[in-house]
């Protein structure tokens, strides 16, 4: 079978596409990748179903063997990315032989790296969706181990064109950690008014520090805590939902978070900037600024219409497509 | 009966989300208003639905933010109480019977809860088993269902520190709540017996549907293994962290 054999995983690799929805309502947590930016343009630079499965690789540390030829994208977090030792472009397409040993060293910054493969990884779908929560213990559906097996489709030879490891993704369209400078937007949330006025001013002041008891469940972050205004009803948790828990440190809840909490929230971080809270790591400095859900929808609109409008020319360079 | 009332705060919440809530109490008269609602608005935004999550006393409704935006989602439920009010009221929900071994060997909380209560486990047992419960909410994990209201005789907080592994099976309360726990999770529900009926199954998903009522049935050990149960113990492996 073609396909790519790891020897390492790193500290933690798992295979991601859109997640899997449609099933909250029954507990099951839609997981996904977590830089939506960086999945997305892994899947472009291969023209593959924009849903396809990638591999989110956390903190580099990864090897693998190719079993197969492979045509392969990576994304994301910047750096160390060798096939038999040879650096590959990064955010760019490469191939490897049968045999050919890919690996991944830390990154210079960012935390998530994507591996994608032509036509998408295939791992086993369930519910419509390959992407893993590891806690939910689904058959197949777990992290990846030494010695699995990355299924993939065989190649087909056009597509191995030499132009097409030409293409790379220009750098204004990259997704970048979040810094201190470049606020995360939080639109305003159902429970905004239980807080004390000083408490949301101090929200969007405030530098806070990725903790390091973060992950792909949400992020907590140290800083200046707010009053908590006690729990509410158990309700839906979003991807991105602010909670403040007793300790009145912020939990930013990202893709494998629990379905229903109750923490009050006072906001929520929208899709792209959760991508760019996903790519910091603990120590890392961010800070929140008020957005009104109306900006925040037009900004995730132009970013689908771009994914959408944009495809790659006979010399591997990106263009706007006509029509 | 009318399911139109009360009609819900609606708020965006996300690019891709809005949030309707009903009540911030904890109401069982609000679960046929919330299964109405909810089935009129799968019906209502069809393809644009990405997600559905009822809970307790809110509705929370992910949409594809491609074929609508916040203001069209927004104005479609705005139309919800008017087409409710054309349909006949729904029925309860389906009553689910699940069998429970009640047992200090699989329930480690139990003789701890009926000495401070000043029962026997026999009695901790029959007031629990004694209610038919209304399910809230299914979170947590998969097939995971929130039940109340548990009669305050036996009601009881969370353990301060939780267990790393909960068997799956375990019967918990918490507070006015008690549910099964699905698979071998955390949690921190004082636990009081085993249920065998399997909660989640990647064929057959979730038993549980929110609007549910469930009555516990009290059976003795022999019933409980017959029943697919598993016996093993449950052991406090832990140390303080």
């Amino acid at each position: 079978m073609t396909g790519l054999r790891i020897e390492n995983p790193g500290p933690r690799s798992t295979v991601q596409d859109g997640g899997r929805t449609g099933f909250q309502h029954q507990g099951l947590s839609p997981g996904g990748a977590a830089d939506l930016r960086a999945w997305r343009w892994a899947n472009h630079l291969l023209g593959n179903p924009p849903d396809a499965a990638c591999v989110e690789i956390t903190l580099g540390g990864f090897a693998a063997e190719a079993e197969g030829d492979l045509l392969l994208a990576v994304t994301g977090a910047s750096g160390a990315v060798h096939v038999n030792g040879k650096p590959v472009p990064e955010w760019g397409v490469f191939s490897m032989l049968p045999g050919d040993r890919l690996q991944l060293g830390a990154p210079g910054h960012g935390l998530l790296t994507y591996l994608a493969v032509a036509g998408g990884w295939r791992t086993r779908s369930f519910l419509g969706s390959r992407s893993t929560v590891a806690r939910e213990g689904l058959r197949e559906l777990r992290a990846l181990r030494c010695g699995d097996l990355l299924p993939a489709q065989p190649i087909r030879h056009e597509a191995a064109s030499d132009t097409i490891r030409r293409r790379q993704v220009p750098e204004q369209w990259r997704s970048q950690p979040a810094q201190p400078d470049k606020p995360l937007k939080l639109i305003p949330g159902p429970d905004r008014s239980q807080f004390k006025p000083t408490d949301l001013a101090r929200l969007v002041l405030s530098d806070y520090r990725v903790s390091g008891l973060s992950d792909r469940m949400g992020y907590r972050l140290e800083g200046p805590a707010l009053c908590s205004p006690g729990g509410v009803t158990s309700r839906a948790v979003n991807c991105g939902t602010v909670q403040i828990p007793g300790d009145g440190k912020p939990m930013v809840m990202l893709n494998d978070r629990q379905t229903i909490g109750g923490y009050t929230v006072p906001g929520t971080v929208p899709r792209l900037d959760c991508s760019r809270l996903a790519q910091c790591r603990p120590g890392d400095v961010i800070r929140f600024t008020w957005a009104d859900v109306a900006e925040c929808q037009a900004e995730r609109m132009v970013f689908e219409e771009q994914m959408n409008s944009m495809s790659w020319d006979q010399e591997g360079r990106l263009v706007r497509r006509r029509g | 009966m009318t399911v139109t009332a009360p009609l819900p705060r609606i708020i965006p919440v996300a690019e891709d989300a809005v949030l309707l809530e009903f009540s911030q109490q904890i109401d069982p008269q609000l679960a046929p208003v919330i299964s109405a609602w909810a089935a009129a608005i799968r019906q209502q935004l069809g393809q644009r639905l990405t997600d559905l999550v009822p809970s307790y006393g809110s509705i929370t409704v992910y949409y594809d933010l491609t074929s609508a935006d916040f203001r069209l989602i927004i104005s479609l439920l705005k139309t919800i109480p008017e087409k409710l009010s054309r349909q006949p009221a729904q029925r309860p929900g389906r009553l689910v019977e699940l069998p429970v071994w009640y047992h200090p060997s699989v329930g480690p909380d139990l003789e701890s809860l009926a000495h401070a209560r000043g029962l026997s486990p026999d009695q901790v047992a029959d007031i629990h088993s004694a209610t038919t419960y209304q399910v809230y909410a299914l979170g947590f994990s998969p097939g995971f269902g929130f039940m109340g209201l548990v009669d305050p005789a036996v009601a009881t907080p969370r353990l301060e520190r939780p267990r790393t592994l909960v068997p799956a099976g375990s019967v918990g309360i918490a507070n006015r709540q008690t549910a099964v726990y699905p698979s071998l999770s955390p949690g921190g529900w004082q636990l009081i017996g085993r249920c065998p009926t399997p909660l989640f199954d990647e064929d057959n998903l979730a038993l549980l549907t929110v609007g549910d009522r469930v009555r516990f049935i009290a059976v003795n050990r022999h019933r409980f293994v017959e029943l697919g149960g598993d016996e093993t113990p449950f052991e406090d492996t832990e140390s303080p962290r």
